[in-house]
């Protein structure tokens, strides 16, 4: 196909378009096929001109949808599209719109050639011809006309996209259509592609697919503020640089804070809002901190006044070696009779310990040894204990009124108690 | 060492001469219901003399066998008693002592009701006989099979018979009696 054949086709794809929206008679139902409907189905090289304009069978095509049931076809059997004649065709709501009958085949006189089966009977050519085109005068729904060639006739293949409602057209398909493929080798490169992006992402990613890349216009703004965000891509950088990012912080303040938030990136940062007024403090100086040092304490004792000390006074030891003693000491001679007595006692036993006179403050200078006398003063009184002997086993209750056991040994003594009854 | 009680050949039955003897003496057997129908006609005085000399026979063989019957315990005495009692064909004597007050029991008694005061009257005359107390056997308790009597002086088994008459239980009587020997 060259290309004025191509120029050819976009001027009638822009008539047909031009066309669509001019009003069209309506069919209810399409009438049964006739028996000359087989002989209108296999028009190829038929000089006939066809009794059905073209736009009716577009339209009606792109009414229904179901193109590719005459795509379809299978080329090898020909008497599959030539002999079987289809009753009508049905819209995805069951409105018959098409019939048989009004299936058009363009001979090579028309040099317009629509829905052709080749020599080997397997592809569809579309042909263009300026006299077939103008005798369509009736409005087209078809939106989209992608043609294909090979390198020869035989390979070219034909895809008509007759979706009437442009809404809903994707934005790359609209962008596709904005821009047709100048050549067969672009429109073949892009239905593979087509192909190959038909598991198309989701629009909206899943929750739990964390932070996504806003599909954004690019013509929007730049925002304000941006996010630092780890090693962006181009794609990325790109978007976040985009006036969607300021609409996004719009939206995280007024959210709902009941709605799950990873619908939308939370931004790493707190906003503006949040921080309020921001003090900022003087950096740290490299002066060393200097602690003053603790005064010491002075407790203030309480003064005794120092009594008069005669010569036979002598003031206690104080602090910690008040109680203290050294061990190596030998008791004094006093002490000897107690401790002897003491030590008895530990032994167990009672002997009374002897009178032992209260030893007189030490003095300075030790006093001479007073001997005990009777008339002083015992400093220890042990108490004399005298218990009492044990009580052997005897049975010490008695009990009064009750009747004392009678185990007589004899039978005579049993008769004299009780005859004394 | 007191013998046992051996009752080997102590009644002999001589076919030939139609007696039976125990101990060289003659028995005669009789009837129990006449021998009551002539007790109850001899009258209670009648029945006690009559059972009085029933039981001093006994009792003069229990003291022949034991020599030493005031050392014999109550089971020599239970054994020889009773044995003398069985050859008789009044039942088997047992000793019950409640407190100090000795019961003398009876089972298997060939009597009813009508015989007790016969059998109590055997008794005393077999105890007086072998022992030489004077006693007084009056029945307390009574069952089908089986009599107790009280060994008792005769004022004491004067009073407990009233009182047992009045509806005071036996046991309690004899019960009573304990007390009143205490005191």
């Amino acid at each position: 196909m060259s290309a004025q054949q191509v120029a050819r086709l976009r001027e009638l794809l822009a008539r047909v378009q031009r066309n669509k929206d001019l009003p069209r008679p309506t069919r209810a139902a399409a009438p049964a096929p006739p028996a000359e409907a087989e002989d209108e189905l296999i028009v190829v090289g038929e000089a006939d001109e066809p009794d059905v304009d073209l736009d009716d069978e577009v339209l009606a095509a792109a009414d229904a949808g179901d193109v590719d049931d005459l795509l379809d076809l299978d080329g090898n059997d020909p008497d599959a599209t030539a002999t079987q004649p289809r009753a009508a065709m049905e819209t995805y709501t069951g409105e018959e719109v098409f019939d048989d009958d009004d299936i058009v085949e363009l001979d090579e006189d028309d040099s317009f050639e629509i829905l052709e089966e080749d020599d080997d009977g397997e592809d569809l050519v579309v042909e263009d011809s300026d006299e077939g085109l103008d005798d369509l005068d009736e409005p087209a729904a078809v939106s989209q006309v992608q043609a294909s060639s090979g390198s020869s006739q035989d390979d070219v293949d034909v895809e008509f996209d007759l979706t009437g409602d442009d809404s809903e057209l994707t934005s790359e398909q609209r962008l596709r259509a904005a821009s047709p493929a100048t050549s067969t080798e672009d429109a073949m490169a892009e239905l593979g592609s087509e192909l190959e992006e038909e598991p198309s992402a989701p629009m909206t990613p899943p929750p739990e697919s964390g932070r996504q890349v806003s599909s954004a216009p690019l013509s929007q703004p730049v925002g304000e503020m941006t996010f630092d965000a780890p090693e962006p891509s181009a794609d990325v950088l790109e978007l976040e640089t985009s006036g969607e990012v300021g609409t996004e912080i719009d939206d995280l303040l007024g959210a709902d804070p009941v709605a799950p938030p990873a619908d939308k990136p939370r931004p790493p940062m707190p906003t503006m809002e949040q921080l309020g007024e921001t003090v900022e403090l003087e950096p740290a100086t490299d002066a060393e901190l200097e602690l003053q040092a603790q005064p010491e304490l002075e407790v203030a004792e309480p003064k005794v006044a120092p009594a008069p000390a005669e010569d036979l006074e002598m003031d206690l030891p104080t602090g910690a070696g008040a109680s203290a003693f050294d061990a190596s000491l030998s008791p004094p001679p006093e002490a000897k009779d107690e401790l002897a007595a003491y030590k008895l006692r530990e032994a167990g036993q009672s002997t009374p310990p002897a009178a032992v006179p209260i030893p007189a403050p030490t003095a300075k200078e030790p006093a001479a040894p007073v001997a005990p006398t009777p008339a002083a003063t015992p400093s220890v009184v042990e108490a004399v204990v005298t218990r009492r002997p044990a009580v052997d086993d005897v049975q010490v209750l008695k009990l009064e009124g009750a009747i004392e056991p009678f185990e007589p040994k004899t039978f005579v003594a049993l008769l004299d108690a009780s005859l004394k009854l | 060492m007191p013998q046992p009680f051996n009752p080997f050949q102590a009644l002999v039955a001589d076919l030939n001469r139609g007696a039976l003897v125990v101990d060289s003496n003659s028995r005669a057997l009789v009837p129990t219901a006449a021998l009551l129908e002539l007790c109850a006609a001899a009258g209670e005085e009648g029945v006690r003399d009559f059972g009085r000399s029933l039981g001093t026979e006994a009792g003069r063989r229990v003291a022949s066998r034991l020599k030493q019957l005031d050392e014999a315990n109550i089971e020599t005495m239970v054994e020889h008693l009773g044995g003398e009692l069985a050859l008789m064909g009044l039942g088997s004597l047992e000793v019950e002592r409640w407190g100090r007050a000795l019961v003398l029991g009876v089972l298997g008694s060939p009597f009813d009701e009508r015989g007790d005061g016969l059998l109590a009257a055997i008794l005393e005359g077999a105890l007086q006989r072998s022992t030489g107390r004077d006693v007084a056997v009056v029945a307390v308790d009574r069952s089908k099979v089986h009599i107790r009597f009280a060994v008792l002086t005769a004022e004491t088994a004067k009073a407990v018979r009233a009182s047992i008459a009045s509806g005071t239980k036996w046991s309690e009587a004899l019960a009573a009696l304990q007390t009143r020997g205490e005191a």
